[in-house]
């Protein structure tokens, strides 16, 4: 009899025991955990990053009810992953491994990606900028040639580094990050923004980038990287810890004139409204220097903002304390109040959305904590100021205002603290409410303009209204919605993309452009498929 | 019978009768014990033909025969009255000696070979070892075990030789999660084909086998009875080959002889499965109008290692 047991037989036990554990390691497609997948649309594709697996999937529609997938390896530990103002690109900040032990350990860079329908290239990365040092927060220009990163990762930052990174340098995808260090009087960047042409007294029209920090404002001349930047410091006393700046706008003025480009700067728990402009040069060598006025609007403004009234450019203020809005007069400085009939704490200019934008003024939408809202006509300001402003009334107070691309930039999406929406005719002045079952329901506006989703994540259940009709179309899909993107099509038609994240990863797939239940496509398993 | 074997019987029946009137245990009567058996002339069932018969060489020399089988020990309580006297009643009373044990049967020679018309039947594990990469989505190992079912006819002997057909089965799965996802496979193949047993030693042989058939694959990605769980079925062939051995464990030694035997095997082999295409569709209950799933190809070939049990008659 044979006794496994004995010595002789132990060798061929042991045998027995390590033969279902001595196996190769397990892929890691199919091994790495399912946590997080951000998904951000572009024009053509929906960018899907799989963080567990270290992977980002482009998801095309080549044709309708088609889908595509195509894959690359994501960078290591993406800080940040952004869209361009206009969805053609993809932006990704990674700050490589860490700690970076061997020269083939991956750095820290910024990729940017083909967001079209269908790339030229193959693994549609369009440029690459290999940093130094990690970076944390990425700021985008609105008109696509510029990348700012701030903010370090590594356990020594200096936090007033900024490196920018000029996307249209050279056809090379290897691009050269440019790094600057802001002055600092103690503070570190908040946020970034780049500005549109602003005329200077010499030198002619450039691009800025605005640095607001906790304590000061900084501007860095994009044409002229190379000179020192200029900080507006929001203290008279040296020792003195200044109110935060909370925003900053500008205007270029009278485009003939160039030396009326103005900054204005709202500050934190202060009436005042600090005013810079752009001036005659006070030393050689320079091209601009800032003249600041400080005006006291009378009361915190929650909002400023640069307006044409039929009195000449102005800055208007709200003061949601006293629901008042203050226009002040950048040259004189003198401040004009006009009370609105709720507190407003919001605006957005629409004359650019109007087809018959009246002369001499802008028209502002105003909103705030109330459930009101208020169409500001600035032409009659100065004579008829309070007869100006318009109201309509909502069902709830508004949050959020959501623009709508052309051809349909007339209407704005208003959410608010309900699961109706209302979009708001600012050529009738009326607003249309569509109301929701979902509780919690999100809304997304087609890049096309055409269409408003309405989902909310965990239903099965929603809803395509049709903008120009506001018509809506009550959609089912199984499993549930995690989220809608409206993208373009290979064909130059439009795809709904629906994304499940029941049993794993999944989509189905709609015409955009005519949405049905009954015409649909389901992808299952987008989280296991590797092409 | 001789005058003294009859006296000695006469005695000997005396004495029992008296014993058991007396309640006494009286010791058995030596019996007669037949001359040794001569070698055997005529071939018999339980023992080997000549046909059946190795070579003498091969054969191992049988053990010698047990004590007290001589006749010279049989008159061992014969009485010694001297022929011609008159016999007179003599009673002993003598103390019952110690049962001895019965003598063990004589053993079984030690034959190399095969019983003509031998049925087996084999039931054992199978692990087989899948490296691809595919299988991973499946299994969290690289192992597939499997339940091994086979029977086997002898149809041919010579000596230590033997040529078994053979039909087998196997089924097995295994199950993982695939990134949250439930996976799972079954493969089952029913095979025919043919074994070469050669018998090394006594009560060791050593087998080879290839087989041949079908194999069908099903597999599913989604939780088991879930309206949204994709699965496939294929068909495939299937071929394997195998090498082995069994040790007896009980049985006859003299394998020509027809009896029950077990033995334990140990084999490894490779089997060979086409590639299969990993493509999912889902259930009528599933989403509507759903694409499949096409999750790459795989290849179910590998390396085998198997253990059981086989009974054969």
């Amino acid at each position: 009899m044979i006794d496994l047991r004995s010595t002789s037989y132990r060798p061929l036990s042991l045998l027995l025991l390590a033969l279902p554990i001595a196996c190769g390691s397990r892929a890691e497609r199919y091994s790495a955990p399912l946590d997080v997948v951000d998904a951000v649309p572009l024009r053509g594709t929906v960018v899907l990053h799989d963080r567990g697996l270290r992977r980002l999937s482009f998801l095309t529609s080549p044709g309708p009810l088609e889908l595509g997938l195509e894959s690359n390896d994501a960078p290591e530990n993406v800080q940040q992953l952004l869209p361009s103002a206009d969805r053609e690109r993809l932006f990704v900040l990674s700050a490589g491994v860490d700690p970076r032990l061997s020269p083939e350990d991956e750095g820290p860079q910024l990729l940017v990606f083909d967001g079209a329908p269908e790339s030229e290239l193959a693994d549609r990365l369009l440029k690459r900028f290999e940093l130094d040092d990690p970076m944390k927060n990425l700021a985008i220009d609105p008109r696509g040639r510029w990348v700012a990163a701030f903010g370090g990762y590594s356990s020594l930052v200096n936090p007033n580094e900024l490196v920018l990174l000029d996307l249209d340098e050279g056809d090379e995808v290897d691009g050269t990050p440019v790094a600057t260090t802001i002055r600092s009087f103690g503070g570190a960047p908040i946020e970034l923004a780049f500005t549109d042409e602003i005329d200077v007294p010499r030198g002619g029209p450039r691009r800025f980038l605005i640095v607001r920090t906790d304590r000061d404002v900084t501007l860095l001349d994009l044409e002229h990287l190379d000179r020192p930047e200029v900080t507006l410091v929001l203290s008279e006393k040296p020792d003195e810890v200044p109110p935060p700046p909370l925003q900053v706008v500008y205007d270029d003025g009278d485009p003939e004139d160039s030396g009326d480009a103005m900054l204005a700067v709202r500050l934190g728990a202060s009436s005042d409204v600090v005013l810079a402009t752009f001036g005659e040069p006070d030393t050689e060598g320079k091209d601009y220097s800032m003249k600041v006025n400080i005006v006291d609007v009378g009361g915190v403004p929650s909002f400023i903002d640069f307006v044409r009234t039929d009195g000449g450019r102005r800055l208007a203020a709200l003061v949601p304390t006293l629901s008042d809005a203050v226009l002040v007069d950048p040259g004189s400085t003198v401040t004009e109040v006009v009370d609105l009939p709720a507190p407003f704490s919001a605006m957005r200019r629409i004359t650019a959305a109007l087809s018959d934008a009246p002369e001499g003024g802008d028209v502002a939408l105003l909103w705030g904590s109330g459930s009101s809202i208020a169409f500001w006509s600035l032409g009659s300001t100065s004579s008829t100021p309070y007869r100006s402003v318009s109201t309509a009334q909502l069902s709830f107070a508004v949050t959020e205002v959501q623009d709508v691309p052309p051809p349909n930039q007339h209407l704005k999406v208003l959410r608010g603290a309900s699961p109706d929406v209302f979009v708001l005719d600012l050529e009738s002045r009326q607003s249309f409410p569509l109301e929701s079952q979902l509780s919690s329901g999100i809304t997304t506006v087609s890049p096309d303009g055409q269409r408003l989703w309405v989902y909310q994540d965990g239903s099965s259940r929603f809803s395509a209204v049709d903008l120009p009709e506001l018509h809506p179309r009550s959609l089912f899909v199984s499993p549930n919605v995690s989220s809608v993107h409206d993208i373009e099509r290979a064909d130059g038609g439009r795809s709904a993309v629906v994304l499940h994240r029941s049993n794993g990863l999944s989509a189905t797939v709609f015409d955009a452009s005519e949405p049905s239940s009954s015409e649909t496509a389901f992808f299952p398993g987008l989280h296991l498929r590797s092409e | 019978m001789t005058a003294k074997d009859q006296k000695t019987f006469r005695s000997t029946l005396a004495i029992f009768f008296l014993a058991s009137a007396a309640g006494a245990e009286v010791a058995p009567a030596p019996t007669l014990v037949p001359e040794p058996p001569a070698a055997p002339s005529e071939p018999n069932a339980a023992e080997p033909t000549a046909a059946d018969a190795p070579p003498p060489a091969e054969t191992e020399a049988p053990a010698p025969a047990p004590e007290g089988a001589s006749p010279e020990a049989a008159p061992a309580q014969a009485s010694g009255t001297e022929p011609g006297e008159p016999t007179k009643a003599r009673v002993h009373v003598v103390a019952a000696p110690a049962a001895k044990a019965p003598p063990p049967p004589p053993p079984e020679p030690v034959v190399l070979g095969d019983a003509a018309g031998r049925f087996e039947l084999g039931l054992g594990l199978d692990l087989s070892f899948l490296g691809d990469e595919e299988y991973d989505l499946l299994s969290a190992s690289d192992v597939l075990p499997q339940a091994a079912l086979r029977a086997g006819l002898t149809v041919w002997r010579g000596g230590r030789w033997s040529v078994l057909a053979m039909a087998a089965g196997q089924y097995g799965g295994t199950g993982s999660s695939a990134r949250g996802t439930p996976t799972h496979i079954d493969l089952g193949r029913v095979l025919l084909g043919a074994e070469v047993r050669g018998h090394v030693l006594s009560g060791l042989v050593g087998y080879g086998r290839l087989l041949a058939g079908a194999a069908v694959v099903a597999s599913r990605v989604g939780q088991a009875g879930a309206a949204d769980t994709l699965a496939l079925t294929t068909p495939a062939f299937s071929a394997g080959g195998t090498l082995g051995a069994a040790v007896r464990l009980y049985g006859s030694t003299n394998g020509p002889a027809r009896a029950f035997r077990l033995e334990a095997y140990l084999e490894g082999g490779y089997d060979f499965v086409p590639e299969i295409g990993l493509v999912y569709a889902a259930g009528p209950d599933g989403p509507s109008r759903p694409e499949p799933l096409d999750l790459g190809v795989l290849s179910a070939s590998g390396g085998r290692f198997g253990l059981g049990l086989q009974g054969s008659y």
